[in-house]
């Protein structure tokens, strides 16, 4: 399969049918990926439409020294970032660009996975989803967050501590509850 | 270093199945003696399969609009913009014809051409230009 990083040098030379590649192995995948940071469908698609046209703009002056994937998602969070900084100075998910009416059993999952994530920092979930949702390597992670590969791990590490203290304390919990219930 | 030690250190490698098949064995090794540390790998995989399901169930499919205009982002290949420097000859060059067209120049040139190899040449060198300006000017139309 061709790389990524030569179908980008092929379309910035004028090669037609490289950026339609380009988009079908991305589009989905960073849909969804600013999706679970936004949780508005309207806002993740304009910003993973505006995060291509600037690829598209960015194409004639392209070097392929970074991974195309890594330039990407970080056009991509930067404008999920300048968005929020816009709306609120803070990291997490704001009620007002959540969509309005989802789908029951959507806004259930999605309730769930902020539910999960919810005493962690945001590069701490952007550790553990890059890792284990979208396969990245420790390297390409640290390429993106601009950090070693050992802040990559220890991040990892923490956040999966914090989720299995977590589940801990939900455990106890249920089991308190139907304790209590007998 | 213990061996509970040993497998913080390398549980990140142990889960990403990057380990070396001997590291591995000696990880596994240690597993089928420690409860605690068992305990620890085994939750660990089910929290990353609980992401994994919510990423799965929360994953939404791109709308028809974003697929066209994804589609018409990507059917132009880029132009590269002329340099500052092209711009600038263009210009002058654009300012020679005009001048020229002013005070009859072309007719002058295309009524020497007959008799001069030099001014025949500067009749090409016209047209030319003004083709790669015509040009240019269509490109950055689009």
């Amino acid at each position: 399969m061709v790389s990524d990083e030569v179908l980008m040098v092929r379309f910035s030379r004028g090669d037609e049918t490289a950026f339609p590649e380009l988009v079908s192995r991305y589009r989905d995948r960073l849909l969804n990926f600013i999706y679970r940071r936004t949780g508005s469908r309207e806002l993740s698609e304009d910003i993973v439409q505006e995060t291509f046209l600037r690829v598209v703009n960015a194409a004639p002056r392209y070097q392929a020294t970074a991974k195309f994937n890594t330039w990407l998602y970080t056009i991509a969070l930067n404008l999920w970032r300048n968005e929020l900084a816009r709306k609120r100075p803070a990291h997490t998910i704001d009620a007002s660009m959540v969509d309005e009416q989802p789908s029951i059993e959507l806004q259930a999952d999605f309730n769930r996975l902020r539910e999960m994530m919810q005493d962690l920092s945001e590069e701490h979930c952007l550790v553990l989803e890059l890792s284990f949702v979208e396969g990245w390597t420790n390297q390409q992670i640290a390429d993106l967050l601009n950090c070693s590969v050992g802040t990559v791990k220890s991040r990892k590490f923490y956040a999966l501590k914090a989720l299995r203290k977590r589940m801990g304390v939900s455990e106890d919990e249920r089991m308190r509850e139907s304790a209590r219930a007998n | 270093m213990n061996e509970c030690e040993n497998l913080q250190e390398q549980i990140d490698d142990y889960l990403g199945g990057r380990l070396s098949a001997f590291a591995a064995g000696r990880v596994e090794s240690h597993l089928r003696q420690c409860l605690e540390c068992t305990r620890e790998v085994a939750d660990y995989r089910a929290i990353i399969e609980e992401l994994r399901a919510a990423a799965r169930e929360t994953a939404i499919e791109p709308s028809l609009p974003l697929q066209y205009s994804l589609d018409r982002i990507g059917g132009a290949p880029p132009r590269k913009r002329p340099s500052a420097h092209i711009h600038f000859s263009l210009i002058i060059a654009g300012l020679l014809l005009v001048a020229l067209a002013l005070v009859g120049g072309f007719g002058k040139i295309t009524a020497m051409a007959h008799g001069s190899v030099i001014a025949t040449l500067a009749l090409i060198g016209m047209i030319s230009l003004s083709l790669g300006l015509a040009r240019l000017v269509r490109g950055n139309g689009k």
